[in-house]
């Protein structure tokens, strides 16, 4: 870890862009000095739509955190999410060499390079290689080094994105002459700060719903086997409330938190709720069933998106994910939403807490990105997962860094 | 029939069982269509072959048989004179009212392009406008190389039935040339052809009367085919085996019927009827909805119908049945039947009946009305294709699993949203 002591964590969300400042202090010890929210514009679904406005915004945050903190940014970590992110599972496999059948450094080595070998087409870029357990014929090891056999094999969650939009994102940060120094997926972020090193070892899901996508990382036996990215969010219940009650968005957002729940109940039937609740011109009131019945559609559909997609890979094993889901992101404020996480996952659900030691303006779930940004920069690699590697388990592909 | 008419229809809804049915086969193409219905499951559907031609009747296998026009013809066909139809047809209108009266449905089936079919099927339908029920004719459009006289007797004929009946659906025969193998003989196009009205109709009874574990009843037909006028479509698709649903969606979706100017896209409504094996899940009927609202722009609803059957496994048969308003919205719009039956006497040549001069609107001011707010539909769903998307309308389509996330689940899904 490099010795520049301020560290900002940057999330270009599509409701809004949070920076957060963090001061490193001793070996691993860090104090959040400063931070900035402010709403985005030019991105949509997590995707960058208009790279002047997005661009303006995001120095805008960025020059208001350091103004608050006094201080002047050395690193920058980036969240990353959007459709376009995607993830293969790659096994890599090697003989072990040696006669007398031990694993050794070089064995180790090259299962790695096989399993990260796959090129990919053309415009697509990876953004993390994610380690899994190495397997030495057939037994699972955390460290294969200096155990006998003749196959070393070892599984890769890999992710990658469109290079296009990936270089939008660095290029904004460059914009105001600072350094990406790395991109993190937002729900390996989320999951950094949210989650307890036995849930991951237990097995967790960690769903990151915002604004426009929702981001889940799944743990089985403490290592990441899956990410996903949904290109919907928040935005999308909003949006489904304005057009179905024909309101503005401004006055659905409201209603979405005010009197939205996740779930229709049969006693919405005969409720009512007020627009503006003030009695002024234009107020009026609407069923609360079709506000619930809306969001309900909505929030049971991703869900299932995420269930079905984890089901596809066929790790939906609850005794894998013994600890349940987590939600987190801003729509995870929406009431009711765990319970309809649980039923559909057929797993236990709640909304993640922040840890403690967070000053208490930073516990909302829309934060934890990127505490979890800071969280990854203070401790390196070693809290992706839980690992005796330390190094090489994430990688980027370093060229993109250099494009100028 | 106004909208005030219907709704006092669906007051007046009658049970499933004792929905009365009749099929009428119509002229020689007509019985020979009729005539292969195995309905002997549903019990109150009637099918009666109904011709000039004795001998036609006489060998169709038909338990029920009904010869017009002794007088005009003798027995005998009418040699594709249409003016010998009408007359054959008019001669008889009292004994058609008796046979087609009391019937909740009456389903027209015929041949166009002949004397009978075409002819007759005008007059029955006038008949049937003094009646309480819903008319839906299925006709054929014959093979170009019959000619351009038959062809253009057909066109006529369709243009004027249009107008008479609830719900029109037109088969050129000309499709059957693609349709068909290079091989194929003569009598296997028109098994095809048979083959496509038969899917329909029997979608149609079943619908109807048996019980499923999605039922409709008669007022959901109505609902659709409301007005008179307009162009009707349907489509078939069924596939059985591995893959079944999505097979049964793809056939359905390129079923050439649909693909004809009758353009289903943006009907108002239409209806889905499933007939599958029990092993489909509700999730897949779901799909096959969404699927449909997706791929038809439907504005307004999808009325579905499902019927599971115990013996079969992997087995799916789509039909879909609706309406296109728009084409209603014309400046000679006659009046709809209901009015021309009730103001006219019972024996007004069929030709001066059909002719929309003679039937100057009684109730004018409502006519316009109901054109207006056809006009209006037709704006609204035109703007509905990507007002969907709202917010992320200039946004990349969410494509996920043959459906745009973007459009509210809600609409998707045909949840109803009440907005006060």
């Amino acid at each position: 870890m490099a010795q520049s002591s301020v560290i900002a964590a940057i999330e270009i969300g599509t409701s809004k862009v949070v920076v957060l400042l963090g001061e490193i202090f001793g070996a691993n010890g860090m104090n959040i000095i400063g931070h900035s929210v402010c709403s985005s514009k030019g991105v949509k679904k997590g995707i960058i739509t208009d790279l002047n406005l997005a661009s303006d915004c995001v120095h805008a945050a960025i020059l208001s955190a350091e103004k608050k903190a006094q201080v002047q940014i050395d690193q920058v970590y980036l969240a990353q999410t959007g459709q376009h992110l995607q993830g293969d599972f790659n096994v890599g496999m090697a003989n072990v060499s040696s006669a007398d059948g031990v694993v050794s450094d070089a064995d180790i080595e090259l299962v790695k390079e096989d399993a990260k070998r796959r090129t990919l087409p053309p415009g697509r870029t990876y953004i993390h290689h994610i380690q899994n357990r190495f397997v030495v014929d057939g037994r699972e090891l955390e460290n294969p080094l200096s155990h006998r056999g003749s196959r070393l094999q070892v599984g890769y969650w890999s992710v990658h994105g469109a290079s296009k939009f990936v270089s939008d994102n660095l290029r904004i940060i460059r914009g105001i002459d600072l350094e990406v120094r790395d991109l993190i997926l937002s729900s390996i972020a989320s999951g950094v700060v949210l989650l307890e090193e036995s849930e991951k070892e237990n097995g967790a899901l960690v769903i990151d719903i915002g604004g426009g996508t929702t981001d889940y990382a799944l743990y089985h036996k403490g290592y990441i086997v899956k990410t996903g990215v949904i290109p919907v969010g928040g935005d999308h219940v909003t949006n489904d409330l304005s057009i179905g009650l024909r309101i503005a968005r401004k006055s659905a957002e409201e209603f979405k938190f005010k009197h939205g729940r996740a779930y229709y109940k049969t006693s919405d039937r005969d409720e009512k709720v007020w627009l503006f609740g003030d009695l002024t011109i234009g107020d009026r009131d609407y069923p609360l069933a079709s506000i619930t019945k809306i969001i309900e559609a909505r929030v049971t559909e991703l869900f299932e998106i995420i269930r079905d997609q984890i089901k596809a890979a066929n790790l939906l094993d609850p005794d894998l994910i013994a600890s349940g889901v987590y939600l987190s992101g801003g729509t995870a404020r929406l009431s009711g939403i765990s319970e309809v996480a649980g039923r559909v996952l057929g797993l236990d659900a709640r909304v993640a807490e922040c840890p403690d030691d967070v000053a208490e303006e930073l516990q909302k779930p829309e934060y934890s990105t990127a505490l979890g940004l800071l969280h990854y920069a203070l401790n390196g690699q070693d809290l992706i997962v839980n690992t005796t590697q330390p190094a090489g388990l994430l990688r980027r592909i370093r060229r993109f860094f250099q494009f100028d | 029939m106004d909208s005030t008419t219907a709704q006092v229809d669906l007051a007046l809804a009658s049970s499933a069982a004792d929905t009365r049915i009749m099929i009428l086969g119509l002229g020689g193409a007509g019985v020979n269509c009729v005539q292969n219905f195995d309905l002997s499951a549903y019990g109150s559907v009637r099918v009666v072959g109904l011709n000039t031609d004795l001998q036609s009747l006489q060998q169709s296998q038909l338990a029920e048989t009904f010869l017009i026009g002794q007088n005009a013809t003798h027995g005998l066909g009418t040699g594709g004179d249409v003016a010998v139809g009408t007359q054959a047809a008019e001669d008889d209108r009292e004994r058609i009212y008796e046979l087609i009266q009391g019937q909740d449905l009456l389903i027209l089936v015929a041949g166009l392009g002949g004397g009978t079919g075409s002819a007759a099927s005008q007059v029955i339908a006038h008949v049937a406008a003094k009646t309480e029920a819903t008319v839906l004719a299925f006709v054929t459009q014959p093979f170009s190389f019959e000619g351009p006289q038959r062809k253009k007797i057909a066109k006529q004929a369709e243009g004027d039935l249009r107008q008479l009946v609830h719900g029109l659906f037109s088969l050129p025969n000309d499709l059957l040339m693609q349709e068909g193998a290079e091989g194929n003989s003569v009598i296997e196009a028109f098994a095809l052809a048979n083959q496509w009205t038969q899917q329909a109709i029997e979608s149609l009874i079943v619908l109807l009367l048996k019980n499923g574990v999605i039922n409709q009843d008669l007022n959901a037909l109505k609902a659709v085919f409301r007005q008179c006028g307009g162009r009707g479509f349907y489509g078939v698709g069924s596939a059985t085996g591995a893959d079944y649903i999505q097979k049964a969606l793809a056939q359905l979706i390129q079923c050439p019927l649909l693909h004809l100017n009758q353009d289903p896209h943006g009907s108002d409504s239409v209806i889905l009827h499933i007939s599958a094996g029990q092993d489909l899940a509700l999730a897949a009927v779901n799909e096959l909805v969404a699927s449909i609202r997706r791929h038809f722009g439907v504005a307004q609803a999808v009325v579905v119908s499902a019927i599971f059957d115990e013996h079969l496994s992997q087995s799916l048969k789509l039909c879909i049945l609706g309406k296109r308003n728009s084409q209603v919205v014309t400046k000679d719009l006659p009046a709809p039947p209901q009015s021309v039956a009730g103001t006219q006497p019972m024996n007004v040549p069929s030709a001066i009946a059909a002719d929309p001069s003679s039937q100057a609107p009684v109730h004018k001011s409502k006519l316009k009305r109901k054109e207006r707010k056809v006009e209006h539909q037709d704006e609204f769903q035109f703007i509905d294709r990507d007002a969907d998307r709202g917010y992320f309308v200039k946004t990349d389509h969410n494509e996920y699993g043959g459906e745009d996330l973007d459009v509210p689940t809600f609409m998707r899904k045909g949840i109803k949203i009440k907005r006060s």
